[in-house]
């Protein structure tokens, strides 16, 4: 009786919870760590940063194309003489920003859309299916172009056209979970304790179908954040603000002539990605009950 | 007074059908349906157990599925204390599951793995009642008590929980509400023997207890023998025959329900294994279409008359019923 109790209460301090677990999972990736150490790194610099280097990215410091390291200018300057630096660092907040919430954007949509199709099923499902395969067929690029040509190029038109053009992998991935889960014995005990539709959809079967519906979140961030970069490319950016995608864009006429103001500001954008998509991997197998040892 | 109130029957189950409509072909206008519940009707007496036996796909999940509004029957009565369960909606609907509830069959999927314990137990109390939160925590506690969980594992997840101990939290959770009828499906045919018994002796205590009326479904023969008042025997979505337990399994007299007693291995004498597989060999699906007899190409009495006419079930002694033209 003794000996029982002993056994059970050390079973009782290992009580933790399926987020624990994963957490625990996860810090034994180590690439998935560094991804999330890098990201850890850009988010403070893209806060504080500005407070650091003060230097106003749009103001013309020192002649055009001078070469990193020459008088004091760390990345050089761009054809506008403007301190590369300065523009990397302010620039950071903007593409975080908009990748961020171009992701929340469409993981919202995503969510709301592929719930109720898993969850209602019959018409419901076949409507919204159809509407999520219109999204899917069309060519984003060229869709996020018109939208933000039509409505004007500001951060808010361009997050929610980045948002409105990727949504559709969520939605499909959350309408298979709500699917399977849906059928579970558990989902099947609560509509008999008398749980409300709603409580149901959100309270009971999305908690359960998160871990995919947060690895593509994570992975969309890097997404959103190159589209953004494709989008500022082409030009169709705020003038008026710094982000990577923009520095890119408006020095792409001189790669030949200083590739450092195109590739500077290119492997600010690949390190993101990179760590975020690592990030993206290592939830991915933190998540999966499958590959937890048990 | 005190009599009627004691022999009027708790539920009352009329000809109730389920049936699934299978996709129709995008080339044929025809559509078609899969009978799985075909017209069953029963009653269970308070404080009884009624036994649903019948092999895989008889249809004994679906009828209980459908008789807790858990899947939408397409037709017939059910009666809880003079209540046509299929007849409410939402809020009614929503009062009514107090009185009625389910134990899952599998431990491990019936249980929220996000939630705690007493989360899990306190869901209908949170959903269905509007007790305090002290109240709900008493009952919760008193749960833990009555079902032999200790009250530390309270905040565990449910796979910190062993089989049993899972089962005894679905058994806390469908008493949360204090329901006059709890129907086990398949209650206890995920767990080991040795808790299977355990389990068992659980519900009967509480029965006891409380006062609960069971409407106990299981494949295993031996389980429902200890379990059950009387039992429905179901093949292909229809009671083939209804008895007591001594009626039942002393002179069993449907000849499925002959099949299925020979078919329960026993230690002591050795089972005939090929006349055994001689009756139970042919696809139960290959006649689900035809008119007559379900069980009409498996049956050892089996007449021509059977393949084209379906038998009444006809009561052949007092509280016998059964299904079939051979019996009379």
């Amino acid at each position: 009786m003794m000996d029982r109790k002993t056994e059970n209460s050390e079973y009782l301090e290992q009580a933790s919870s399926p987020s624990a677990e994963a957490w625990e999972m996860f810090k034994r990736n180590h690439a998935a760590m560094a991804g999330l150490v890098i990201l850890f790194v850009i988010t403070i610099g893209s806060i504080f940063g500005p407070l650091i280097y003060p230097t106003d990215p749009f103001d013309m410091v020192w002649a055009p194309f001078s070469p990193p390291g020459e008088e004091g200018y760390l990345f050089g300057t761009d054809y506008l003489g403007r301190d590369l630096l300065a523009m990397v660092i302010h620039g950071a907040r903007v593409s975080l920003v908009i990748g961020l919430s171009a992701a929340i954007v469409s993981i919202f949509i995503g969510v709301t859309i592929g719930a109720l199709a898993g969850f209602y099923r019959g018409y419901i499902e076949e409507i919204l299916m159809r509407v999520t395969e219109f999204f899917q067929v069309l060519p984003t690029l060229l869709f996020s172009m018109v939208i933000v040509a039509l409505f004007g190029a500001s951060l808010t038109m361009i997050t929610i056209a980045i948002g409105i053009v990727s949504w559709t992998a969520v939605a499909r991935i959350t309408r298979s979970e709500f699917l399977r889960i849906r059928e579970l014995e558990y989902v099947m005990a609560s509509r008999a304790s008398g749980v409300s539709n709603t409580k149901l959809m959100f309270g009971i079967i999305l908690p359960n179908a998160l871990p995919p519906i947060i690895v593509q979140s994570a992975l969309m961030v890097g997404s959103a954040i190159l589209f953004e970069a494709g989008l500022s490319f082409l030009g169709l950016t705020d003038p008026n603000v710094v982000s990577w995608g923009q520095i890119i864009g408006s020095n792409r006429q001189y790669i030949l002539d200083a590739s450092y103001t195109v590739t500077i500001p290119g492997i600010a954008i690949f390190v993101t990605v990179l760590a975020i998509s690592l990030v993206g991997d290592g939830l991915n197998d933190a998540l999966n009950p499958k590959l937890r040892a048990r | 007074m005190q009599a009627d109130e004691q022999d009027r029957p708790l539920l009352k189950v009329r000809n109730l059908r389920v049936e699934f409509a299978t996709k129709s072909n995008i080339f044929s206008r025809q559509k078609s349906s899969v009978k799985a519940v075909d017209g069953i009707s029963f009653d269970i007496k308070r404080g009884e157990t009624l036994g649903l036996v019948g092999e895989s796909g008889s249809g004994k999940t679906t009828a209980a599925l459908a008789i807790a509004r858990l899947l939408e029957a397409s037709g017939g009565e059910v009666n809880l204390n003079n209540v046509d369960l299929l007849q409410l909606e939402r809020e009614d609907l929503r009062q009514a599951r107090t009185k009625l509830q389910f134990i899952f069959q599998d431990p491990y999927s019936s249980l929220n793995p996000r939630k705690r314990a007493e989360e899990i137990v306190r869901e209908p109390l949170d959903s269905l009642t509007d007790f305090d939160q002290v109240k709900r925590q008493k009952i919760v506690d008193n749960l833990f008590d009555s079902v032999g969980l200790r009250h530390e594992q309270k905040k565990l997840f449910p796979h910190q929980f062993s089989g049993g101990q899972r089962q005894r939290l679905g058994i806390a959770r469908a008493l949360s509400t204090n329901p006059e009828l709890v129907i086990c499906d398949e209650a206890v045919s995920a767990l080991d023997v040795a808790v299977q018994a355990q389990i068992l002796n659980l519900l009967k205590d509480l029965q006891a207890n409380l006062g609960l009326t069971y409407l106990f479904i299981s494949h295993d023969l031996g389980v429902v023998k200890h379990m059950c008042d009387s039992v429905v025997v179901m093949y292909m979505g229809k009671v083939v025959e209804h008895a007591n337990r001594e009626q039942l399994f002393s002179a069993p007299k449907h000849p499925y329900t002959k099949t299925l007693l020979n078919a329960v291995p026993k230690l002591d004498v050795a089972l005939d294994v090929t006349e055994v597989q001689n009756q139970m060999s042919k696809s139960a699906t290959e006649n689900s279409f035809v008119n007559g007899c379900k069980f009409f190409d498996r049956c050892p009495l089996s007449q021509p008359k059977c393949k084209e006419v379906a038998p009444e079930l006809g009561e052949t002694q007092t509280g016998h019923w059964v299904a079939c033209h051979m019996i009379s």
